[in-house]
Parts: structure tokens; C-alpha cells; sequence
């Protein structure tokens, strides 16, 4: 189904002050709208570029104070009665309003799709023609624009910058190692062919035995050093332990300084009483004592051990001495026996650790440990004081050893350094290289990626440059200038120059030597072939009233033209204040049946934009023919014209002789004469109807030979001819024989003339055949061919 | 061809001849090829998903050899 658009509905919209409904005929691939200037042209046109295009139209090539928006509004209206519909050939269905300054489009039917709209005015041709190159590339956008994918031809430039960057690190770290180890090497002589073979060696050679003995080295050095440290603590232990003897055996001769108490030694006393005060304490049912059995008072009793107590306050403390000074040297007895197994374990470590290390020690230290070891287990107080000094002997001698120990870390130590930095070599080597793979890979992937868009771009150019040549020559055939050609700005991005033939130069800039005509044409024809590129069958084209310093020899090919290419797209519209552009097609001139004809009438603010159909000429005079009563003079006139119309074209056509006069204005005679011989040698020759398929076929067509009818022109030449009269006496000038004419013969002279165009002019497209093709003039839908080529004389 | 949201632009199609241009010279692998598509046609693809692309490409030509 085709977009094509079948209605449109305007609502406050520009020139619309009352609402405007335009139906479409979507079985006519073109609209000609004809209007005088002011009569809401491009208003129609701004509606369908709004709702398709959420453009501004017209108005976006000006502005009152930087603004457009509130023009959109016609006068006296609000912004928000801004309504515009449209409806499908195919049946879709929308409705646009203005919404924050933008297009608010509401699909109000589930099918079909907004046609794809381009809109042709002056100010765009200016744009394709006269535009900086970049201008003219966003006027072109649409079809070559790929800003999307130089997008990621942009990120890919800066992934390649990135690498680049890494690359450039990569390679410092990797001179950096290579240096770092090449120092090294020299410091330790340069031994070995190359720093790299020499480290690589290096890092390789095993250095498990190393670890080891710095492993056991460490072990006697721990064990040494608890010798060190228990022998510290067993010797702070004896003394401490000396003390608290001798602070026992003060007390104790403190107390032998006391006299004696109630026969008894006063400490056991001062005990006796302190265990018996439990048992007598007050509230105990005391009738007997606990200890001899006899009967006593208890209250008695209490107070008596009390008393007694109180009175050997001087034995209590002494007693409270000893017990403190005997249990601190029970104590430190603990504590001197316990620091003395803990060097004799830490002894009995550092023997089993020197024994590691046996062949490397003194030969003292060999003695020292020989002692240790025999007296290991010998239990007498002599030999563990051997035991002991022999530990103390071995511990110092094992002294030295911590260098040895020293020497086999830095070894290691060095170990590390070179495979450290042999291994950042490494490193830094294969990172190096799959830095450069990655950006020699990216460069390539680049270079693919801009090739590939340069390609697409220039054949996209030179196609639609191709399609421009075509369209232009078939404007302006014969002339020495054309042949546009587009191509993509070297080296900028985003430009398209425009270039093409003047004369000799084959390589110029138009808008340097072309006409303003030239120059509107070629506008025309750019933006024509940019438009075929797309999806025609889609598309709907839009022309507002563009070629207005065209002559008429160029409008009538422009109007050929339009009138091809308009079969391409899903609908054409051309809006024209050139009322000849309209006639060419009322007349037969251009294909009148393909085209529907709209005329505007006159805007004014009560009634806003009017428009009514216009019909073909000829059916306008077949009409009048019909009508009762007979309009005597509108018949004859009407006939008059189109008949002077017909045989105009066919002088032109055929480039019959005229007589020449000051204003080049003809009569009907003059036309009449130049034709007579003219249309003796004229003949039809139509492609036939195809046939329903009910009629009877009697034989089987030959499909590369269509049916067709022929048909000379004489007879209806002859018969308007004899009735040419009518037109001078009913349809132009007062006389008194146009009295005598009878409404017969005005019919008949309408009927002849109606009869003559109909003999000439296709039946399919109504165009009267004009176009050279072979040995034959065609009209536009080729269905019907005019001969000859050329009048004989 | 096109995912949902592209349409048949320029730049899709051009993306479409980027893609196939770079599978052929092995830049990129073919399992990445709609990805890269893709984001060529609507703009999206990122410096850092480049350098994935050819990268991943490259190792997979590495293991190949």
C-alpha cells in the first residue's frame, strides 16, 4: 500500500484561520496547487512538513526576534489550538499539535507508517547550491550522513592513541629494566655474554641449599640467643631466691630474740589460740572446751583467748613475717628450679642446633659442644654446672657464625634482585611487543574503517552526481554547461563541494558562473537525485513554488520531468503561483490525468485558506456542452481556446510557419492554416485496453506485441475545420451572423474540437504525445505514439 | 539484519561493509562481528570495546598459528 497522503486537516495552523480538510486523489501520483501569492501555499506545505518532519517549514529560514514558534499559531489564534491531521493512502491516521515549542505527533490508527516527507523551497536550493561546503553536507545529511559510525571511527582513533600511549610507556619500562640490569651486570663484572643471558642464568640457578643453610644458620642464632636469654633469667632467679632465704632467717632470728610465753614457744602459742578463736567465736554453744574437754563458760573462754591474743600482738606480727618470708622462698625455689629447665631446654636446643653446623664451627666450639653434648644427661650437680658453662662456651663461640649468616642473606638477597629485574625485563619485553602487535593491528583496523566510509561516501556522491547529470541534461539538453558532479571536501569532514562544466572548464563552481536560473535548476536536480536514493515507493515529495527565474522553456521540461519521476515516489505535491505550470496540464500539455489540479483562492482573515479542484480543459468544455440551457458563447469560447491551445503546441512541435507580427500573436486562422497540411500527416496509434477476462480471446497475443489502434487525425480536423467559424461569430465578437449560428452548430463545433484533442491526446495520461522517441513523438505514459517526427512539406 | 532500533541509516549500512572488511582482515573474530556491527551502526562502540575486539582477535589468530 502506498503512503501516499489522502487527506489533510488543518486547525489554526499559518494561514489557516478556519479549519481547512484536503482530500488527496492517492491514484494520481501527482498534486499541482496552484495559487497566486498569499493564498496559503506554503502553508499547506509547512502543515505536512510539521507533522512529518516536526519542522517549522518556511519559517525556519526566518524569525522575529530569534523566535518562530509563536507565527505557527494563525492570526488570532492560541498556540495550543495548533491541530494538524493526516491521513494514508494505506490507512494510517495522525494528528499533530505543538507541545514545549515541538511537534506532539499522535498516531491515531494502528496502520500504515508517516510517509517519509522532503520538502524543496527556495531557501533549500540556496542551501544545496550556494551553501558552504559543510551547509551543503548537512542538506545532504540524510543520505550520506554516517555520523553515527564516525562515532566509533572516533573512539577507534582514540583506542589507537591509547595503545599508542601504552606503547610508548611500555617501551620506557622495557629500556628502564634493560638499563637497570645492565648496571647491575657491570657492578658485578659483566661476566656471561650478555646482562640478559647472564641474569637469565642467574634467576635460574637453584638456590634451595642457600635457603637452607640461612634456615639453620637462623636456627643456632635463635637457639644462642635463648641460651643467652634463659641463662640471664636462671641467674636473676638465684638471686632472688638467695634473698628470700635470708630474709627468712631474719624473721627467724627475730623471733629467738622474744622471751618464751606460758611455757611455750609464743609463735606456736599465737597459732594455737588463732585456730582455737574459730571454734569458741560467739553465738557457738560452748559448755565444754574443744580440746581438754573440761566444762568451761564459753563467754569466758572467748574473752580469755582474746585477751590473750591481745597481749602476744607483738609474737602475731612475727608470726605473720616468717609465714610471709617462707612462702617467698618457697617461691623463688620454684622459680630458680623452673629457669634452670629452661636452659638446660634451651642448652639442649642450641647443641642439637650446632650440630647442624658442626664442620664450620671453631675448634673451641667444636670442644664446647662436644662437653655439651656428653654432659647432656648427667643428673649430678657437677656435671650440670659443666653442662652449663660448656652452653655458655659454645654460645659465644657460635657468635660469628651471625656473619656467616649475614654473608648467605645478602647472597640471597642478590638472588632476588637479579631475577626480579630479569623477570621485569621479561615483563616489560613481552608487554612491549604485544603493545606494538595491538597498535599495528589497530592502524590496520583504522585504516579499513575509514576506507571503507570514504568508499561508501564517494559512491553514494557519485551516484546521485550521476542520477543529477541525467536530470539536469534532460533540462537543459544541449547546453554547454552541467554535468554536476559532488564529491566529499579533502581532508574535511563533513563538507561536500559541488562542482561542474561551464564552456571548456570542466572542473568549475557553479555558483561562480551559472545563471540564477542555472544555479535553480541544479538545486533542483541535487536535491531530485538525493531524494531517488532513498526509499522512493515511501516517500512523498513537497516542492513550494521553487523555480520562479525559470523561463518557460525550462518550466516546460521541469514539468515533464516532475511528471516522469513522479511515478517513482508514493505521491509528488508541487505548490505554484505559476498559473502556465497549471495550463500545461489543463491543456494536455503535460499528463493531466495523472495529476490532480488544486487552485486557492484568494486568503482572507474571515475566510482563511479556500480551495476548489480544477478540471482538464476538455471535460470542461464537454460539460458545457451538456448544459442546459446551451451557453452559446462559453461553449464556443471555451472550444476556441482549447483548440488554440492544441494547435499552438503543434506549430511549436513541429515548428510550423507562422506570420510573423510586432507582438508574436496569432489568430485562430493563422494557427488553423499553419495545421491544415500539418494535420493530413498526423496519425495515432494507441496501445489497446487490455481485455477483461470475460471477453472472448481469439487468438493468443504475442506479449512482445501489444494490441494497439490506429488512428488519422484528417477527419477530425476536417470536421472541427468546417465549424472553426463558430468560435470567431458565438464565442469572441458581436456580429449579426453569430445570430444565425444555431446551438447546433456551437455543440457541434464544442463536440469537433472536444473530438479533435481526444483523437490526439492520450487517453491514459492525458499528455498530446510530445517526446521524441524513435521514429515517433510518445507521451508521457508511452501508451500512445504521434508520427510523423517531422512535417513534409 | 538490523536489531531493533536501528534502521536501514547510512551508517548501517556502512557498518554492515566495516564489519565484514574487518572479519576478513582478521581483526576481528566472527563470534564479536554483530556486537561490532552494531555499535558501528549506531555510534555506541567505545575505545575500550576496540581495543577487546582486536585484541581478542589477535589472540585467537595467536592460538591459531
Amino acid at each position: 500500500m502506498s503512503r501516499a497522503i489522502q487527506r489533510l486537516t488543518l486547525r489554526s495552523f499559518r494561514g489557516a484561520t478556519e479549519p481547512v480538510d484536503i482530500d488527496l486523489d492517492t491514484d494520481k501520483p501527482l498534486v499541482v496547487i496552484f495559487g497566486e501569492n498569499g493564498c496559503g501555499k506554503s502553508s499547506l506545505i509547512d502543515g505536512i512538513d510539521f507533522i512529518a518532519n516536526g519542522s517549522y517549514g518556511s519559517l525556519m529560514h526566518r524569525s522575529v526576534d530569534g523566535q518562530r514558534h509563536p507565527f505557527l499559531a494563525s492570526l488570532g489564534h492560541e498556540l495550543d489550538d495548533i491541530e494538524i491531521g493526516l491521513q494514508t493512502k494505506e490507512g494510517g491516521a495522525w494528528i499533530a499539535k505543538l507541545s514545549n515549542r515541538q511537534a506532539s505527533v499522535q498516531r491515531i490508527s494502528n496502520t500504515g507508517e508517516l510517509p517519509v516527507v522532503h520538502v524543496l523551497r527556495r531557501a533549500e536550493i540556496l542551501d544545496i547550491v550556494e551553501a558552504t561546503p559543510a551547509k551543503r553536507y548537512e542538506a545532504l545529511g540524510r543520505f550520506i550522513d554516517v555520523s553515527s559510525y564516525e562515532n566509533s571511527e572516533t573512539t577507534l582513533r582514540e583506542a589507537l592513541r591509547n595503545v599508542a600511549a601504552s606503547l610508548e610507556r611500555a617501551v620506557a619500562r622495557l629500556e628502564q629494566a634493560s638499563s637497570g640490569l645492565e648496571n647491575y651486570w657491570q657492578t658485578e663484572g659483566a661476566t656471561g655474554q650478555s646482562a640478559r643471558a647472564w641474569a637469565k642464568t642467574k634467576s635460574e640457578e637453584d638456590i634451595d641449599t642457600l635457603k637452607d643453610k640461612k634456615a639453620t644458620l637462623k636456627s643456632v642464632q635463635q637457639a644462642s640467643t635463648a641460651v643467652a636469654s634463659m641463662r640471664t633469667s636462671y641467674g636473676r632467679a638465684i638471686s632472688q631466691e638467695r634473698l628470700a632465704r635470708r630474709r627468712q632467717a631474719k624473721v627467724q632470728e627475730d623471733l629467738k630474740q622474744l622471751p618464751a610465753v606460758e611455757g611455750t614457744e609464743a609463735v606456736k602459742l599465737v597459732a594455737l589460740l588463732r585456730e582455737a578463736s574459730p571454734l569458741v567465736q560467739e553465738g557457738t554453744d560452748i559448755s565444754k572446751c574443744p580440746l581438754c574437754l573440761h566444762k568451761v563458760k564459753g563467754e569466758e573462754l572467748r574473752k580469755s583467748i582474746a585477751d590473750r591474743l591481745s597481749a602476744l600482738d607483738e609474737y602475731v606480727q612475727l608470726a605473720d613475717r616468717l609465714l610471709e618470708a617462707d612462702r617467698s622462698r618457697d617461691l623463688r625455689e620454684t622459680a630458680r628450679k623452673n629457669a634452670l629447665d629452661s636452659l638446660l631446654e634451651a642448652l639442649t636446643n642450641l647443641a642439637s642446633a650446632a650440630e647442624q653446623v658442626r664442620g664450620e664451627m671453631e675448634a673451641d666450639a667444636e670442644m664446647a659442644l662436644a662437653t655439651l653434648c656428653d654432659t647432656l644427661k648427667q643428673e649430678d650437680d657437677e656435671a650440670r654446672a659443666s653442662f652449663i658453662r660448656a652452653g655458655r662456651a659454645l654460645s659465644l663461640y657460635l657468635a660469628p657464625l651471625g656473619d656467616h649468616m649475614k654473608t648467605v642473606a645478602a647472597d640471597l638477597e642478590k638472588h632476588n634482585a637479579i631475577r626480579v629485574q630479569y623477570e621485569a625485563l621479561v615483563t616489560s619485553e613481552k608487554n612491549a611487543r604485544h603493545q606494538e602487535q595491538l597498535h599495528r593491528r589497530l592502524e590496520q583496523a583504522l585504516e579499513i574503517v575509514e576506507n571503507t566510509r570514504k568508499t561508501f561516501v564517494d559512491l553514494v556522491l557519485i551516484s546521485i552526481g550521476e542520477e543529477c547529470q541525467a536530470l539536469y541534461a534532460r533540462i537543459h539538453p544541449g547546453e554547454s554547461l552541467g554535468k554536476p558532479r559532488l564529491t566529499m571536501h579533502e581532508g574535511r569532514r563533513g563538507s561536500v563541494e559541488l562542482g561542474g562544466v561551464f564552456e571548456d572548464q570542466t572542473d568549475i563552481r557553479p555558483q561562480g558562473y551559472y545563471s540564477e536560473s542555472h544555479l535553480d535548476t541544479l538545486g533542483f536536480c541535487v536535491w531530485l537525485a538525493i531524494a531517488k536514493r532513498g526509499k522512493p515507493e515511501d516517500t512523498v515529495l513537497l516542492i513550494d513554488d521553487v523555480f520562479t527565474s525559470v523561463d518557460a522553456q525550462h518550466i516546460s521540461r521541469i514539468v515533464n520531468l516532475i511528471s516522469d519521476v513522479a511515478r517513482d515516489f508514493a505521491q509528488v505535491i508541487v505548490a505554484t503561483h505559476y498559473r502556465n505550470w497549471r495550463d500545461r496540464y489543463r491543456l494536455s500539455q503535460a499528463p493531466g490525468l495523472e495529476a490532480q489540479l488544486l487552485e486557492l483562492h484568494r486568503w482572507t482573515l474571515a475566510r482563511g485558506i479556500s480551495l476548489s479542484s480544477t478540471s482538464l480543459a476538455v471535460e470542461e468544455l464537454n460539460a458545457k456542452i451538456e448544459t442546459e440551457p446551451l451557453e452559446r458563447q462559453a461553449v464556443a469560447s471555451q472550444a476556441g481556446i482549447l483548440l488554440e491551445a492544441l494547435l499552438d503546441y503543434l506549430t511549436l512541435l513541429y515548428r510550423r510557419r507562422l506570420p510573423r507580427n510586432q507582438q508574436n500573436e496569432w489568430t485562430l486562422n493563422d494557427l488553423l492554416s499553419a495545421c491544415r497540411k500539418l494535420c493530413n500527416q498526423l496519425s495515432i496509434e494507441r496501445d489497446a485496453e487490455p481485455k477483461k477476462n470475460d471477453e472472448e480471446i481469439d487468438e493468443e497475443p504475442d506479449e512482445n506485441e501489444p494490441e494497439t489502434i490506429a488512428q488519422i487525425v484528417a477527419p477530425f480536423y476536417e470536421d472541427m475545420g468546417q465549424l472553426s467559424f463558430v468560435r470567431n461569430q458565438v464565442g469572441c465578437h458581436f456580429n449579426l451572423a453569430g445570430g444565425e449560428v444555431s446551438d447546433g452548430d456551437v455543440r457541434a463545433f464544442g463536440k469537433a474540437t472536444s473530438a479533435l484533442v481526444g483523437a490526439i491526446v492520450c487517453e491514459q495520461c492525458g499528455q498530446i504525445p510530445s517526446r521524441r522517441k524513435g521514429d515517433h513523438f510518445a507521451c508521457t505514459c508511452g501508451k500512445t505514439r504521434m508520427r510523423p517526427l517531422e512535417y513534409t512539406g | 539484519m538490523c536489531e531493533a532500533g536501528e534502521t536501514n541509516t547510512p551508517s548501517a549500512q556502512l557498518a554492515t561493509q566495516a564489519a565484514q572488511a574487518l572479519l576478513k582482515a582478521n581483526l576481528v573474530r566472527e563470534k564479536d562481528l554483530e556486537e561490532l556491527r552494531s555499535a558501528l551502526s549506531i555510534g555506541t562502540a567505545t575505545a575500550g570495546q576496540w581495543l577487546l575486539w582486536v585484541d581478542l582477535a589477535t589472540e585467537e589468530g595467536d592460538g591459531d598459528e
